[in-house]
């Protein structure tokens, strides 16, 4: 019986094998073009529809870090603020008094996150679901004051920075120069998360939150994942703090309030909890919705931006991604395809970590 | 013990075989009540053991002693000579213990052959830098890894269903899924948890076929608690009857069925 059957195993890997290189080469193709379209977006825009995209950029790295903490693992965050602050205060402080280059900040800004994310886990080990929502809402609640509280901070008033140039020879301005800086660190972002998550780590990391006790005794350390799952979700969000400093050229402690946490909780939900993608429509949500809400009601603004979460949510309880993730699995499926990343999202938003994080978020 | 005469009846013949598995003594308390009473027996390896016991016996306790979900209060379990008893739940998998639970426990938001990948966890070596910068070594083990799971799929009968995502199968393709992750550890002992529980006249039947084909032609030793009688006798090289958390016989199923002390604990719960 096995002989035959691991003749069959080996015949159907190597078919599965062949597929994956044709409709790979589509996929490159796709993704070439779109990012040759998003690299030349910044050139049909104004300055300042630039910036806004910039910023898109930004928080969608942010909320990717907090989609492999929440969507991946099941912990659920709400002192990400905290962390993107932690990382916008290291560049600036870094630039401001060290004269450190900007984009040699971003290694330090990683670092700070990774570790500050480590130290944090290993606390959050000890607490699930509500219980560790509020013991990182204690991070989002001290963060402001904290920053306000030393002089090498800037205190209340902040740190100024010197908005860095375009290099020289390139012939663009500085806005359109820092929209492609921005683009390829979120393009890195997107790769390593890619990799991560469709490699041992990645699925550690869903292993522990479907099932915490099968997941140990497949051999899975869950304390070891669980605080590597924070310190790595805090880099991503860290750096993209560090990228907010560098473009806006400014921190000050109120930017870093605790309603950026929650922003970046419900960027997550609206683009899906357990999606690579759902980021970037994170990232859209926060960045324009606000506008957009005050555009419609200058007196009710929230009011607008609530009505727009809810609907979202109702229309799409999964996310934007995570609802379309499973009719591409399907046609992909359809199409003899193999699993992928965005596929084993799309499967992901089953039933279990959504209904987690809709009990913890309750 | 009582247990000792039936002893040495069939392999232990002429030279003694190595013992994969020894528990010794092995005692385990819940508040008042003695779930495990000095549990002593050894399983010897290419066997395939069953461990039977009325409810509420100990077998899942024990199981879950050996996969260290327990610590048991007294006691020492050796897995090819080696103590576990410094051994944290996750480290068993890479000692050579593989098991599948009552219920089975996969990773519902995955795919089955992910699901089946995970098992390979313990055997890999890809960490988190690896991974995410794709450095040298880390595609062949993930390409090594997917030909282990697809294997292992295709030894349950399943490879066509490795892309479907786990939620979406039938109790008894759960069980064979779980059986194949658990292969995927590449166990030298395999503990399966009542793998007929819930399962079909002709489910349990080629289930008897697929244990035998574990110890044949995977080479793996086969520990299972089952109820199923029949599974049980036909199956195994040795039987371990527990009662009230004692081994009240262990040895042949012949031996074992001819135990007064079985017929009273075991049978004789029937009316």
């Amino acid at each position: 019986m096995n002989d035959g059957a691991s003749a069959i195993a080996s015949e159907k890997f190597v078919a599965d094998g062949d597929a994956r290189v044709r409709i790979g080469t589509w996929r490159r193709f796709a993704v070439v073009g779109l990012i040759v379209l998003a690299a030349a977006l910044p050139f049909g825009l104004s300055n300042y529809q630039v910036f806004e995209l910039t910023q898109v950029m930004i928080y969608a790295i942010a909320v990717l870090g907090l989609n492999i903490l929440t969507g991946y693992n099941g912990q659920i965050s709400l002192g990400h603020g905290g962390f993107f602050a932690a990382g916008a205060y290291t560049a600036a402080v870094l630039m401001h008094r060290y004269g450190v280059p900007y984009w040699a900040t971003l290694p330090p800004a990683a670092l700070v996150g990774f570790a500050l994310g480590l130290l944090f886990g290993l606390p959050a080990l000890r607490f699930e679901g509500p219980y560790l929502a509020l013991v990182t809402l204690a991070m989002a609640v001290a963060t402001p004051q904290t920053l306000k509280y030393f002089s090498w901070t800037g205190g209340n008033q902040g740190l100024n920075l010197a908005k860095p140039a375009a290099p020289p020879g390139l012939g663009i301005d500085r806005d359109r120069w820092l929209y492609l800086f921005v683009f390829v660190i979120l393009l890195l972002a997107i790769r390593i998360a890619a990799n991560l998550l469709n490699g041992r780590t990645g699925r550690a990391w869903m292993a522990i939150r479907d099932h915490p006790i099968a997941a140990a005794a497949m051999g899975i350390d869950t304390a070891r994942y669980k605080t590597l799952a924070f310190g790595t979700s805090t880099l991503f969000t860290a750096v993209a703090g560090a990228l907010s400093a560098i473009v806006v050229g400014f921190v000050a402690p109120e930017s870093f309030s605790l309603f950026l946490s929650v922003s970046f909780l419900v960027g997550s939900a609206v683009g899906g909890i357990a999606t690579i993608a759902g980021g970037i429509i994170g990232g859209f949500f926060i960045e324009f919705v606000p506008n957009f809400a005050n555009d419609i009601s200058d007196a009710a603004p929230w009011a607008i931006y609530g009505l727009a979460m809810l609907l979202f949510m109702y229309a799409m309880p999964r996310g934007v991604v995570g609802s379309f993730g499973p009719l591409v699995a399907w046609l992909r499926a359809r199409s003899g395809r193999a699993a992928a990343v965005s596929e084993v999202s799309a499967l992901s938003t089953n039933a279990k970590p959504r209904q987690t994080s809709q009990g913890r978020l309750e | 013990m009582s247990a000792l005469p039936l002893r040495g009846t069939a392999a232990a013949q002429g030279v003694a075989p190595a013992q994969l598995l020894e528990v010794a003594n092995v005692t385990m308390r819940f508040g008042g009540i003695v779930a495990l009473d000095g549990v002593t027996f050894s399983v010897a390896a290419g066997r395939i053991a069953g461990l039977i016991g009325p409810n509420g016996a100990g077998k899942t306790t024990l199981f879950n002693c050996l996969s260290r979900l327990y610590r048991p209060a007294h006691g020492d379990i050796r897995l090819n000579g080696r103590s576990l008893n410094d051994c944290a739940p996750s480290d068993i998998a890479r000692l050579g213990l593989g098991r599948t639970f009552q219920s089975p426990t996969l990773f519902d938001s995955l795919s089955v052959l992910d699901n089946v990948k995970i098992g390979g966890h313990a055997r890999g070596r890809n960490g988190p830098l690896t991974d995410a910068f794709t450095l040298p070594g880390s595609r062949g083990e993930e390409h090594e890894l997917e030909r282990t799971a697809r294997a292992m799929l295709a030894f349950v009968e399943l490879e066509g269903a490795a892309s479907r995502p786990a939620a979406s199968l039938t109790f008894a393709q759960r069980k064979r899924v779980e059986l194949a992750r658990a292969l995927a550890t590449k166990p030298s002992l395999i503990l399966l948890d009542e793998p007929a529980g819930g399962l079909n006249h002709d489910e349990v039947a080629a289930l008897g076929t697929l244990i035998r084909s574990i110890r044949d032609q995977l080479a793996i030793t086969v520990l299972l608690v089952e109820h199923h009688m029949g599974l049980v006798m036909s199956l195994s090289d040795q039987v371990v009857v527990l009662n009230f958390g004692r081994v009240i016989a262990d040895g042949t199923p012949e031996a074992v069925r001819g135990v007064p002390a079985v017929t009273e604990a075991y049978l004789g719960t029937r009316h």
